[in-house]
């Protein structure tokens, strides 16, 4: 009988042999080799059931349907994203592109995986202890990033402990995991604004505690992608509650007076984009105007100097300029 | 498993410079197992580029995500200072456009041709069976080792049908711009002409056939014309051909092939090699399938494997010894001193800064 022949077998079925198989994997014992085999085999029919083949295409709504049933009923998804590091090469990327169709479905506006998701939550925090191993690090990391565009998720996600081990995955040394995991990290905090802005109000001292680390990492990738994505969240206007409280630790105005000054260029770069609102900032607490003050003449020929071959860039132009202006004309204040 | 710390590795020489500028690439030894690398250095800092940085990641991640003995594998990458390094395993005897250049200007024998083109074939058909277009098939991105390896690299420019969880059948999208715009030349008209068909998998085998060109020529088609020119050409259906007595008759228009060249001497030699040699019906039978205007006539990578072309070659062929003048790639200490002390230098040059009062 050919392998991949007509005899197809029923979404339950596929299911319960891939669990089975699974769960042999994860034993571990002595058909280990046959259990592999099994679950390749498995992932590949389904994959196929989702996505079609060149010559075929996707199984029809109520064969996906019984599927996803099935994979719920069996909560598969957990066992599989929990055994990833056994599965092979090929199978690792199936799970997660099967994984990546399920989650999609769409009936009418409700999407059942996310419901089903939120009712196991240890998917979630499964998938982020990914970055922990290298070897499925980046198969979690597409998972996590599709997660990450439902807000039920994201919340999930955000609310955790498990979050903040993103700033130490962020930082790890093989740059591919450390990248990978920004690129999640990044979607978590800028994906859904409202509820972004509501949890980084919520835990304001915590996540610009456990920051602050990134801006002073070694790693020059992370100190330059955390400065940049420090800017975009200060400057976006749902976190204004947020900006206006960063623009008034004079230390956060400190180091990035000192970031202004770095060797790498793009980060004198970004640097300017966060310095610019402690100077736009129309009510300036005194510690910031006093730093201001006693750098004024240095400051203006600072940014006089600063960047002048950006001479195409028109906004960053009229900015240094307006800078510039502002603290020509600072004064002490009355108060 | 190789660590990600600059310090285990001891560069040994400069292979060449790459993607513009931005990137050199250096051969060196893994200092705990004394494996040969090569690691790829970018220069992330100098580069303008916002996206230039999430180009890298995203090619890191398409070639993780391959593995089949005709594509470069990824082994590790860091950072240190202001630069990503990349490491993969070397490949000594350079890219094929490296050997064009330095040994085989006049093109390369056509065994090797076929050895390679199978290769790069295999690569095609296992990166089409895993929803990937590569995009940017070029004899700068086939790479030889001095084990007789071929593989495959500059994934850098590759695309995924899969996304978001579904499957696209066509993409429209270009690959990412390169500054010279040379990456061009290698697409198919499909492609280039961007309109709602879009393309598909095809494309890559249109690439397969102008590398054709390229390798048994050993001139890129196309590279003395303006790219719209090229462009007008290719929609038109004009296809770029393998050179030899078939195609290039000895006397007729002459003067327009020498038209921009000026007709020196080099060239008028490497014209006389064309004119004189025969390559085989079955080579220019498997270029011209690749190059069909129409992208639904082109065979694919597993058709294209079983082309009588292929046939040719025997399990005793060795690809470095039918291309034995090309030297393998050798340490040379004295550049690479030179090159790093220059860096110390650089590095201990202290500009002039302000100090901020606190």
């Amino acid at each position: 009988m050919p392998l991949f022949g007509k005899s197809q077998k029923s979404p339950a079925e596929l299911v319960r042999s891939l669990k089975d198989a699974v769960t042999a994997l994860e034993r571990g014992d002595k058909k280990a080799e046959k259990a592999q085999e099994d679950v390749s085999k498995n992932l590949l029919l389904i994959k196929n059931m989702l996505y079609g083949t060149s010559d075929a295409e996707p199984q029809t709504d109520i064969i996906v349907a019984q599927l996803a049933q099935e994979l719920y009923n069996t909560n598969l998804l957990l066992l599989l994203i929990q055994n990833l590091n056994r599965i092979d090469f090929e199978g690792k990327k199936d799970v997660a592109q099967v994984f990546n169709n399920v989650l999609r479905r769409q009936i009418g506006t409700r999407s059942p995986t996310v419901e089903y998701i939120c009712t196991k939550p240890e998917i979630l925090f499964t998938l982020m202890s990914g970055y922990e191993h290298q070897e499925i690090a980046s198969n979690c990391g597409t998972m996590l990033r599709e997660c990450a565009r439902y807000e039920a998720l994201a919340k999930i996600m955000l609310y955790s402990d498990d979050f903040y081990n993103f700033f130490r995955y962020v930082e790890v040394s093989t740059f591919d995991i450390a990248s990978d995991a920004f690129s999640t990290f990044k979607e978590l905090l800028t994906r859904h604004k409202i509820l972004c802005a509501e949890f980084l109000e919520a835990n304001y001292d915590k996540v610009f505690g456990h920051y602050q680390r990134l801006l002073n990492s070694e790693n020059y990738v992370t100190r330059r992608q955390s400065l940049k994505l420090l800017g975009e969240l200060l400057l976006d206007r749902h976190n204004f509650s947020i900006m206006t409280r960063y623009i008034t630790n004079p230390d956060n105005l400190k180091l990035m007076m000192n970031m202004l000054k770095e060797k790498s260029r793009n980060i004198q770069f970004e640097a300017f984009h966060v310095f610019k609102v402690f100077v736009a900032n129309p009510n300036k607490p005194k510690p910031i105007l006093d730093i201001l003050l006693r750098n004024q003449d240095k400051l203006v020929d600072f940014l006089t100097k600063f960047h002048t071959d950006r001479c195409e860039d028109e906004q960053f132009n009229d900015e240094k300029a307006y800078l510039i202006k502002q603290i020509k004309e600072l004064k002490p204040s009355e108060h | 498993m190789f660590n990600p710390d600059l310090s285990d590795y001891q560069l040994t020489s400069i292979i060449t410079e790459c993607c513009g500028g931005e990137a050199v690439v250096y051969s060196a030894v893994y200092k705990p197992n004394g494996q040969d690398v090569a690691v790829k250095r970018y220069f992330v800092d100098k580069t303008k580029e916002k996206e230039h940085a999430n180009l890298i990641q995203q090619e890191i991640l398409t070639t993780k995500e391959l593995q089949h003995p005709n594509i470069l594998p990824y082994l590790t990458s860091f950072v240190h200072g202001r630069d990503l390094y990349v490491v993969s395993p070397l490949m000594s005897l350079g890219s094929c456009r490296d050997v064009l250049n330095q040994y085989f200007p006049e093109g390369l024998p056509e065994l090797a041709c076929a050895i390679i083109l199978r290769d790069v074939l295999q690569a095609l058909q296992y990166l089409h069976k895993q929803l990937y277009i590569h995009r940017g098939i070029r004899a700068s991105h086939v790479l030889l080792g001095a084990d007789g390896s071929v593989q495959v690299s500059g994934l850098r420019s590759a695309a995924s049908l899969l996304a978001r969880g579904r499957r696209q059948r066509q993409l429209h999208s270009l690959p990412p711009p390169r500054a010279d715009h040379s990456h061009l030349i290698w697409l198919s008209p499909e492609l280039l002409q961007q309109n709602l068909k879009g393309y598909d998998a095809c494309s890559d085998i249109y690439s397969v056939g102008v590398l054709a060109c390229e390798l048994a020529n050993g001139a890129v088609p196309f590279a003395d014309v303006p790219s719209t020119l090229m462009f007008t050409e290719k929609v038109r259906g004009s296809r770029p051909q393998l050179l030899d007595k078939r195609t290039m008759p000895v006397l007729s228009n002459t003067e327009e092939y020498l038209g921009d060249s000026g007709g020196d001497s080099a060239e008028g030699a490497r014209r006389g090699l064309y004119a004189a040699r025969t390559l085989g019906a079955a080579f220019h039978q498997l270029t011209e399938l690749c190059l069909q205007r129409e992208p639904e006539k082109r065979p694919s990578a597993t058709q294209l494997l079983n082309h009588a072309f292929f046939k040719q070659i025997r399990k005793t062929d060795f690809l470095p010894s039918l291309i034995g003048r090309v030297k393998p790639i050798k340490p040379r200490p004295d550049d690479m001193s030179a090159l790093l002390l220059e860096e110390k230098l650089s590095e201990m040059d202290i500009e002039k800064t302000t100090e901020w009062d606190f």
